[in-house]
C-alpha cells in the first residue's frame, strides 16, 4: 500500500499541489466569515457545553473550599466528652460525677487544648426562671446550665454586654449568671447595669453577662449559664439521666489525640466513666451530595457537548452542500481529496476551539462573580480549566469528519455543473 | 498598444515531456455511460491540438462538447483511447498527478462564472494560484497584476456581487490564467452575456491567446465560433468537421 503510493508520487511529472497550514487557517476562516451569524448561533452549543463544564467543576471546587472552612474547622477542632457513669445506673435521679473537681486542669494540660469545661444542665433540664420574687411575677421555662469558665471559653461564647464567669467567681462559687440574648429579652433584661438579678427556683443570681452566641453552642442565646461551683451547692451534683459533659477546643489537627487520651487524663483509675467523642472526619453527607450534584451537571455538560457536537456537524453539512460548486473549482485548481477533507475539519475544528474559549472564559468570569458576590475564595483546577477550549477543538474536530469526508468524495465534474 | 501578456516573464509551469510535441493529442478516444441503454458520449475522438492554436468547438446539446472539454481538462476520464496532453499519458497519471497537471497547465472559464461571492477579487483571482504558490505575497501580487492586464486593476477589494456579468467573466478569466497555463478551457464563456459584453470578453481571450497561450472554447454560438481560426463540429459524440482558416495549415 505504502509502497504503491511512494511509486505513484515519484510517478507525478509535475511537482504536487499542496496547501500550507497557514493557507488552510486562512481559507477556513475566510469559509466561516461567510455567514458569521451562522457561525456564532453554531458555537454556541460548544460554548455552552464547555462553559457549563468548567462553571460546574469550577462552582464545586469553590464551593467545596467554601464549605470546608465554614464547618469543618468548627468540627475538627472540637472534642465532646461525656460523663458515661450514668449509664449503669438504674435510678436515673440518682446523681452523678465522673469528672474530677480538677478536670478542666487536667484537659488543658494535654497537648493541643486551648480550652476546656464542664457543663450540665441544672435540674436535669428546663427550669423554673422568675425576673422577680414578687408574688405573681412571670414564670419562664428556660434552660439553665451550670459551666465552668473553661466550658465558655471552649464554646467561644460572644458577649454583647457584660463580662463571661471568671476563674475568680467559680472558685468563689459566687451567685451569678450570664444569660443568653433570647433568655434575656425574655425575662425582661436589656443590659447588666444596675445588675439585675434571676432567680432560679428561688435562687438570686446576678446578671454579669448577656450572650448573643457561641461558636460550639447553639443553644447559647437561650441559656442561662451558672457557675458550676454556685450550682453545685445549690441544686446538687448532676443527674443520671442528664450527666456532665465536657467541652473541648483543640488546635486544628489535635481533635483526634485529644479524644484518645481525654479519658485517661480524665480518670486514669477508671476511664471507662469518661466517653469522648472523635471529631467528624469530612463529613461523608456533604461530600455525597456535592459529588451526585457534580455528576449531574457534567451530565448536563457533557449533553450540551453532544448538542454542540451535532450543531457543528449539520452547520458543516450543509456548508459543504452550498458550497459544492466552490469545491468542485477549488479541485479544478489543484485542491486533492485531502485539501478539501482538511478545509472543511479545520473550519469545523475552528468553531469548536473559539466555542470551546469563549466557553472557557465566560465559565471562569461566572465562578468569579458567584465566589465574589458570595465573599468566596474562587477555586479553579488549572488541570481542568486550561485544557477546556481543546475539548471543544475536540468536538469540533470529530463533528467535522463526516461533512469533511463527503465533501472531499465531491466529483469535481458534478460540483462545477451544479 | 497591447501589453505583452506574460509581462512577469512567467514561464509555464510545465514542460512538455518531448519538445516539439502536440499539446494535445487525442487518439481514439470514447467516453460512454453504461445502463440498459448505454450512451456514447464521445466515440473515438481523434484530435491534434499544437501550442498556440486557438479552436472553437461547436454542436448542439448534447451533442458530447461538454464530454471533450471534461475530458481535455482532466475533469473527467474517457472510457476508451489515449490522451496525451504535453506529450504526458494522462491514463498512465496518479490522481494526484493529474491534479497536478490539471492546476499547471489548464485554466478554466465557465458559462457561470464559478467566483465565490464573499470573497474579494483579488481572492477569487488569487485562488488560481493557492494550491500550486505557497506564497500568499506572490499570490496578491499576481492577482493583482492579472486583474490590471483584465481592467480591473483598480478594484482589488470589491465582491462578485458589485460587477456586471461582462466584468465577472473578466474576473473569471483572470483566475484562470493567473498560474500561466499553455491550455485555456472555455465553456460557453459567454453564454451568460450580451452580445456587446460577449465581444469584450472574446476581445481578451483572443488577447491571451495572441500572447501565445492555447484557446479552446466550447460554444454553441456561431458568431463566438467564427472568432475562432480553427472550428470543429461535433455531432453525436463523433468530429464531424475540422476547419482550420490559419494561414499555412490545411484542414484535416
Amino acid at each position: 500500500m505504502s509502497r504503491a503510493w511512494r511509486h505513484e508520487r515519484a510517478y507525478s511529472p509535475v511537482p504536487v499541489t499542496r496547501l500550507s497550514a497557514r493557507d488552510l487557517l486562512t481559507e477556513a476562516i475566510a469559509g466561516l466569515s461567510q455567514r458569521p451569524a451562522r457561525t456564532v448561533l453554531t458555537m454556541l452549543g460548544t460554548i455552552l457545553g464547555v462553559g457549563s463544564f468548567v462553571a460546574v467543576l469550577g462552582l464545586t471546587a469553590t464551593a467545596t473550599g467554601q464549605v470546608s472552612d465554614a464547618f469543618s474547622v468548627q468540627a475538627a477542632t472540637q472534642v465532646l466528652v461525656h460523663d458515661a457513669g450514668g449509664s449503669t445506673s438504674s435510678d436515673p435521679g440518682q446523681t452523678v460525677e465522673s469528672f474530677p473537681i480538677d478536670a478542666e486542669t487536667r484537659i488543658t494540660a494535654l497537648n493541643g487544648v486551648k480550652a476546656a469545661g464542664v457543663t450540665w444542665p441544672v435540674g436535669g433540664g428546663p427550669t423554673t426562671v422568675t425576673a422577680s420574687l414578687r408574688p405573681g411575677a412571670a414564670q419562664h421555662q428556660l434552660a439553665v446550665a451550670a459551666a465552668t469558665p473553661g466550658y465558655l471559653a471552649a464554646a467561644e461564647l460572644e458577649l454583647s454586654d457584660g463580662a463571661a464567669l471568671t476563674p475568680y467567681v467559680e472558685s468563689h462559687a459566687l451567685a451569678v449568671a450570664v444569660i443568653g440574648v433570647t433568655a434575656a429579652r425574655e425575662l425582661g433584661i436589656a443590659s447588666t447595669s444596675g445588675a439585675p438579678a434571676v432567680f432560679v427556683d428561688g435562687v438570686a443570681f446576678t446578671v454579669v453577662g448577656i450572650a448573643t452566641s457561641a461558636a460550639r453552642d447553639p443553644a447559647a442565646a437561650a441559656t442561662i449559664y451558672v457557675p458550676a461551683s454556685t450550682a453545685r451547692n445549690a441544686f446538687g451534683a448532676p443527674l443520671a439521666y442528664a450527666p456532665a459533659s465536657m467541652l473541648i477546643w483543640t488546635q486544628l489537627g489535635a481533635a483526634d489525640q485529644v479524644a484518645d487520651e481525654a479519658a485517661l487524663a480524665l480518670r486514669p483509675d477508671r476511664p471507662e466513666l469518661i466517653a469522648a467523642t472523635h471529631p467528624p472526619a469530612a463529613s461523608p453527607t456533604r461530600a455525597d451530595v456535592l459529588a451526585s450534584l457534580n455528576s449531574m451537571f457534567v451530565v448536563l455538560a457533557a449533553l450540551s457537548l453532544v448538542v454542540g457536537a451535532v450543531g457543528i456537524a449539520n452547520t458543516t453539512l450543509v456548508a459543504v452542500v452550498e458550497r459544492t460548486s466552490e469545491i468542485g473549482l477549488r479541485r479544478a485548481v489543484g485542491a486533492r481529496r485531502r485539501h478539501i477533507a482538511a478545509q472543511f475539519l479545520t473550519e469545523s475544528a475552528t468553531m469548536g476551539t473559539l466555542g470551546g474559549l469563549i466557553g472557557t472564559a465566560v465559565a471562569v468570569a461566572v465562578v468569579v462573580t458567584v465566589a465574589v458576590a458570595r465573599e468566596w475564595t474562587a477555586v479553579l483546577d488549572p488541570a481542568t480549566t486550561l485544557p477546556a477550549p481543546l475539548l471543544g477543538s475536540l468536538i469540533g474536530l470529530l463533528a467535522g469528519v463526516y461533512p469533511a469526508l463527503r465533501a472531499a468524495h465531491i466529483a469535481p465534474l458534478d460540483a462545477l455543473h451544479r | 498598444m497591447r501589453r505583452r501578456w506574460r509581462a512577469s516573464s512567467r514561464p509555464p509551469h510545465v514542460a512538455p515531456a518531448e519538445p516539439g510535441s502536440p499539446l494535445i493529442s487525442l487518439e481514439r478516444i470514447g467516453k460512454s455511460y453504461p445502463g440498459t441503454q448505454p450512451v456514447h458520449a464521445l466515440a473515438g475522438v481523434d484530435l491534434l491540438v499544437q501550442p498556440g492554436e486557438y479552436l472553437a468547438v461547436t454542436g448542439a446539446s448534447g451533442s458530447g462538447k461538454s464530454t471533450l472539454l471534461n475530458v481535455l481538462g482532466l475533469l473527467d476520464d474517457p472510457t476508451g483511447g489515449t490522451y496525451r496532453l504535453d506529450g504526458h499519458d494522462t491514463a498512465a497519471l496518479s490522481e494526484m498527478a493529474r491534479t497536478a497537471l490539471r492546476a499547471r497547465s489548464i485554466g478554466f472559464v465557465f458559462q457561470d462564472f464559478h467566483l465565490m461571492a464573499h470573497r474579494t477579487l483579488w481572492e477569487n483571482v488569487a485562488l488560481g494560484q493557492l494550491y500550486t504558490c505557497s506564497s500568499a505575497a506572490t499570490r496578491y501580487h499576481h492577482a493583482r497584476d492579472v486583474l490590471a492586464r483584465v481592467g480591473l486593476g483598480d478594484r482589488l477589494d470589491a465582491l462578485p456581487t458589485q460587477l456586471s456579468g461582462g466584468e465577472r467573466q473578466r474576473v473569471a478569466i483572470a483566475r484562470a490564467v493567473v498560474n500561466a497555463p499553455r491550455l485555456l478551457l472555455c465553456d460557453e464563456p459567454t453564454g451568460n452575456l450580451d452580445s456587446h459584453t460577449a465581444a469584450g470578453v472574446l476581445d481578451l481571450v483572443e488577447e491571451l491567446h495572441d500572447d501565445g497561450v492555447t484557446v479552446l472554447v466550447i460554444t454553441h454560438d456561431q458568431r463566438t465560433a467564427e472568432r475562432a481560426p480553427r472550428q470543429l463540429t461535433i455531432h453525436d459524440g463523433h468530429l464531424v468537421a475540422d476547419t482550420d482558416r490559419t494561414p499555412c495549415r490545411s484542414s484535416s
